[in-house]
């Protein structure tokens, strides 16, 4: 018959500690993760999680925007040559500057056989032919 | 005036002249091609202003003014126009300026030159409308789209003129119609020589006599005061308006005469030249490699860059001078 525990700290019921012998012992039960270590785990996982999300939200609204403005310009580029006039939003333009990229006095006409132009160094003997005035 | 005066056509080429977008356009071509020239010269100049005018209301450039602040789809004519004028702009530092219009309005110019008549009442109001608002143009290659800022108008000045001249002489070479000569109101270019001729004697307007020179292949304009000018109240006006001030230009020049290889550029430098005045007239056009004969309001007059000033022949005085530009141009069409 099992004896009542006789001292404060063994368990009622509990096995008789072996303190000799060569019988296996059972595995130790790995430690718990206190509360507090787990709500900041959970915590952090939150914050990366809610992280990821707004940035994969940015990416797809970039994509999807993108792939607009695609279409409405292909569409637009396709499309009749009717006049209308909408109101001044998004629109992909440019504006000019002060720089002269353009090159306006350097730009060759196409009729001009060698650009530029040519004037005669000794006066013209004949009657003109035109003028130039004031316009 | 416009004078269409005894000038000798050379031979084998015919002279034609009709009237279009304000002005008078000449033409020489040879004789044969003459009517074939003619036609496309007309219609072509016959689509730039039904296009551009801005005192036609139906005019593609008059619904663009109109809806200044929003974005306009325009014709492919147009949309050529403003950004050959964007450029202009660009390359002067603003000192051609195509949003005036609406301080040309202010000081008189709101109706077509032949009509502008008589001793304009004086303005209301001392404020100026914006210039220098060329910078807040958007344009979409694209969709041919144009955007006005809000308060700003357009008026391209005599630029499409040189442009419709430029673009007739192009028209002309893919055809083959060749040697030829454009003048539409003065803004003139030529390819090709007069048979037999090593050039093109030209005249190029003085204040107290005009002179002849030769042009072996380009374009002549001249800017000046001469034509169109008028009274408002008590202030007398022109249409050059220099853009850093609002005002019409009072540099001191009376007239300025540009060579260029394009009627455009030559348009363009002849009227930033009689913008800037004397000197720094003269330090712009060397700097655009191009030539020019500034004339003083004195009468006094010098030579710039490239201007032929050893090849220049002395005629007599102008018929012309100070007298208004007005409306008794040939007939449309009219052949000699």
């Amino acid at each position: 018959m099992q004896q009542p525990p006789s001292g404060p700290y063994e368990p009622y019921n509990s096995e008789p500690t072996r303190r000799v012998g060569s019988a296996p012992q059972r595995a130790a039960k790995p430690a718990r993760m206190p509360k507090a270590r787990s709500l900041e785990v959970i915590h952090r996982f939150k914050t990366a999680l809610i992280a990821g999300s707004v940035m994969a939200f940015g990416v797809l609204t970039a994509l999807v925007a993108g792939h607009t403005t695609g279409v409405t310009a292909r569409a637009a580029s396709s499309g009749s040559s009717g006049s209308s006039a909408t109101p001044a939003t998004a629109a992909p333009t440019s504006t000019p500057s002060d720089d002269d990229s353009g090159g306006f006095f350097n730009s060759a006409p196409s009729n001009s056989s060698n650009g530029g132009f040519g004037v005669s160094s000794s006066a013209p003997s004949q009657a003109p032919v035109t003028g130039s005035n004031v316009s | 005036m416009v004078v269409e005066e005894a000038f000798e056509t050379p031979q084998g080429l015919a002279r034609a002249a009709f009237h279009a977008m304000g002005t008078t356009i000449s033409l020489l071509a040879p004789s044969e091609l003459l009517p074939h020239a003619l036609r496309l010269t007309r219609d072509l100049f016959d689509e730039w202003e039904r296009t551009l005018s801005r005192f036609r209301p139906e005019s593609d450039l008059s619904r663009l003014n109109a809806a200044a602040g929003l974005r306009v789809t325009v014709s492919p004519l147009l949309l050529t126009v403003v950004l050959r004028s964007l450029d202009a702009a660009r390359a002067t530092r603003g000192l051609y300026d195509p949003t005036v219009l609406l301080r040309m309005i202010e000081i008189g110019y709101d109706r077509s030159f032949e009509t502008l008549r008589g001793r304009l009442p004086q303005p209301t109001s001392d404020q100026h409308a914006r210039v220098g608002a060329w910078r807040e143009i958007a344009v979409d290659e694209t969709r041919r789209q144009v955007r006005l800022p809000a308060g700003v108008g357009l008026d391209f000045g005599g630029i499409a003129k040189g442009l419709a001249v430029d673009a007739a002489l192009d028209l002309f070479a893919e055809q083959g119609i060749t040697p030829a000569l454009v003048n539409a109101g003065g803004d003139l270019a030529a390819h090709g020589l007069p048979p037999g001729q090593p050039h093109w004697a030209i005249t190029a307007p003085g204040r107290r006599e005009r002179w002849v020179i030769g042009l072996e292949h380009g374009a002549l304009a001249t800017s000046g005061l001469e034509r169109r000018h008028w009274t408002q109240g008590d202030t007398p006006r022109h249409h050059l308006i220099d853009p850093r001030t609002g005002d019409p230009a009072d540099a001191g020049l009376w007239s300025v005469t540009v060579v260029a290889g394009a009627c455009a550029q030559a348009e363009v430098a002849a009227k930033v030249a009689l913008i800037l005045g004397p000197e720094r007239g003269e330090q712009f056009i060397e700097a655009a490699r191009l030539g020019a004969l500034l004339v003083a309001t004195s009468g006094e007059w010098s030579t710039a860059g490239a201007w032929p000033r050893a090849g220049m022949r002395r005629l007599e005085a102008p018929e012309t001078s100070g007298k208004p530009d007005t409306n008794d141009s040939p007939e449309p069409g009219v052949i000699e």
